[in-house]
């Protein structure tokens, strides 16, 4: 299995290849104006860098009523997709999910539902058009939330 | 028993995917790996012992995260699993809270009622929700008032407090069509209520039949969600606009006059206030209130109407919201715009050194040019008897009337020289500095501004001012012909 990423003490580096990026943001906006959800992939790598390697768009589970402002992730189809990805040697760095016409920051109920060391990835689509990203995560220590830097790497 | 530990949960475990607990049912599954693995306690239970939003209790296929199911029985060959519930959603943008807005319920009358609510995506059951638990202050039973509240009522505003010190008078319901002619001399406030409760009994109405002053402002808004601005004069707006800044409350502003109307929203994400758009009033005499200029009678409607959809979408969370902008309506000419108000960082009330604290220490009456200057050469004046005696004894004099056409048409005033406050410095010459000279206008407070013009402009000769105006001369009887009134 190698090194398990949340392990590290020091400091984590994250980076990701810019065409991922793109093809995540199209998948998102395809969802509008309903909130899209996935799980984000990735390997440690030396120098206590994560490489991000995949995304998998999910489905949201909610009713299409609420399926504007929020999303569930079925924790029974999380399951299923953790063999598959321990098998491909892929480890589950964390989550994405978009905010349809509202600004890429936690609310309250994204606060609520954080596992301590996962990343949070939200995006800012308005009218279609993704306008913002920002990164999360909470810590394990204390539980205090911070923004987390992706270096995206042309590719 | 088998225990299945998700990748995203094994930080509380050791990096443990899979473990053996000696257990029948999940209740001694989880004390048993709490007992094995003590970090994970505050992994799993937040402060309150309960298990964290995030953790997900299946057996098999069956969710038993539930504390009932904590007791039950488990077949031998179950396998737990330890799985983490994935979800969240987007920031709401309502002025009530989420908090709040689930402890309201809505029965079946009220599905009936709302149902056209209901329907629409963006509003739905936890926007009826929110606008049922929302706490609303109209200030001004008048026109802009009467659609505001209506509306507010009819769209199921839990608590609605309204403040006037009014009565209803004759005048009134050209355009107030909240009050009806039964109304006539019963507090504006009295009236509203009755409406309202007309509208649905189940709304809770406080009636508050008295002026808002620096005194008592704060008091009368704290607690509410939103204020609205259905007053008519700018003593009343900057009072209530410094009110909701110091009260941190946000505002719906509008205003009438004639065939125009004006709608912002004040105050709210620290967005401009209304000394942001207007450091100062104009002064006293120059522009007439709704009152001396009028206003066409749906132009109330159609603007408090626009208030009432502000408060709404404020109160629901949706659409977008006038605050850093003036929505100007002309109905005469059916255009509107709707321009950008910058945040003023020299605001003396929400600017970056804020020079107004208390509002009790504000002198609204000075700044909006109310009191007498006692700097100022005190205005000469006559009442309305006297000038009427004068008029009787045929005293020479000379009356100039400074009203605006459209007031004049309606009453003239026979033997009044028409010099509009334009034009009197340079008309002077048309008057007798040997006689007195009267000035008259439809209060008495125009003609004041008239005759400082006048002196300014270096004119010497007497000048008295109608107190009162031409209203104040309203029952007066003249005994020849001279008598108009």
């Amino acid at each position: 299995m190698g090194n398990d990423i949340r392990y590290q003490k020091e400091e984590l580096k994250y980076v990701v290849a810019d065409s991922l990026c793109k093809r995540l943001v199209r998948s998102v906006e395809e969802k509008y104006p309903r909130e899209a959800c996935g799980i984000i992939l990735g390997k440690l790598l030396e120098n206590n860098t994560i490489v991000i390697t995949n995304y998998v768009s999910v489905e949201n589970s909610d009713s299409e009523f609420d399926q504007d402002r929020h999303y569930t992730i079925n924790p029974l189809k999380l399951y299923s997709y953790e063999n598959t990805f321990a098998k491909d040697g892929n480890e589950i760095i964390g989550f994405y999910h978009s905010h349809p016409d509202a600004i890429a920051y936690l609310s309250e109920e994204d606060k609520k539902y954080m596992i301590p060391e996962q990343l949070y990835l939200i995006l800012e689509v308005q009218a279609g058009i993704t306008l913002h990203r920002n990164v999360w995560k909470k810590s394990i220590e204390d539980d205090s939330i911070s923004r987390v830097n992706i270096k995206v790497k042309g590719e | 028993m088998k225990v299945y530990i998700s990748a995203t949960l094994r930080t509380f475990f050791d990096k443990t995917a899979q473990t053996e607990i000696e257990g029948k049912t999940v209740g001694e599954i989880l004390k048993g790996l709490t007992d094995e693995y003590p970090e994970s306690k505050k992994g799993l239970y937040d402060d309150d012992g309960k298990l964290r939003s995030f953790i997900r209790i299946f057996v098999n296929d069956e969710d038993f995260t539930d504390v009932s199911r904590h007791k039950e029985k488990l077949s031998e060959n179950s396998e737990v699993l330890l799985l983490p519930l994935i979800a969240g959603g987007k920031p709401s943008d309502s002025i009530i809270s989420d908090e709040r807005q689930k402890e309201i319920s809505i029965d079946e009358k009220g599905i009936e009622r709302f149902n056209k609510h209901l329907m629409l995506r963006e509003i739905s059951v936890k926007g009826q929700k929110r606008i049922k638990a929302a706490k609303v202050v109209v200030i001004g039973a008048g026109a802009l008032g009467s659609a505001a509240i209506q509306y507010l009522a009819a769209a199921g505003v839990g608590t609605i407090k309204v403040i006037d010190h009014d009565k209803v008078e004759l005048g009134n319901l050209q355009s107030q069509v909240i009050h009806g002619a039964r109304d006539v001399n019963r507090p504006k406030v009295a009236s509203a209520r009755d409406t309202i409760r007309n509208i649905d009994r189940s709304i809770e109405v406080i009636d508050e039949n008295q002026q808002l002053t620096a005194e008592n402002a704060i008091d009368l808004i704290d607690g509410f969600d939103l204020v609205l601005d259905c007053t008519d004069n700018y003593k009343a707006r900057y009072l209530i606009n410094d009110a909701c800044i110091l009260a941190g409350i946000p505002l719906v502003f509008a205003s009438i006059y004639q065939y125009e109307g004006l709608v912002s929203v004040f105050n709210y994400k620290g967005g401009p206030c209304l000394r942001c758009l207007f450091p100062a009033p104009p002064s006293p005499g120059l522009v007439p209130t709704c009152t001396e200029g009028g206003s066409i009678s749906p132009l109330g409607g159609i603007i408090g109407s626009i208030q009432a959809n502000e408060a709404l979408k404020l109160i629901i969370g949706i659409g977008e919201h006038l605050d850093g902008k003036l929505l100007t309506f002309d109905s005469l000419n059916l255009k509107s715009r709707v321009v950008n108000i910058d945040k003023d960082c020299d605001c003396p009330i929400c600017g970056l050194n804020k020079t107004i604290t208390e509002i009790v220490d504000f002198d609204y009456e000075d700044f909006c040019g109310l009191k007498e200057d006692e700097t100022e050469i005190p205005v000469e004046g006559f009442t309305a008897d006297e000038f009427a005696k004068r008029l009787e004894e045929e005293v020479p004099m000379t009356i100039i009337d400074v009203r605006e056409p459209h007031e004049r048409a309606i009453l003239r005033f026979p033997g009044a020289v028409v010099i509009p406050i334009g034009q009197l410095a340079r008309r002077q010459k048309e008057l007798n500095p040997d006689i007195d000279t009267v000035f008259i206008c439809k209060e008495g407070k125009r003609s004041i501004l008239a005759i400082n013009t006048l002196r300014e402009a270096g004119y010497e000769g007497p000048l008295y001012n109608l107190k009162g105006g031409i209203e104040g001369m309203k029952d007066i009887i003249f005994s020849h012909e001279a008598g108009l009134l």
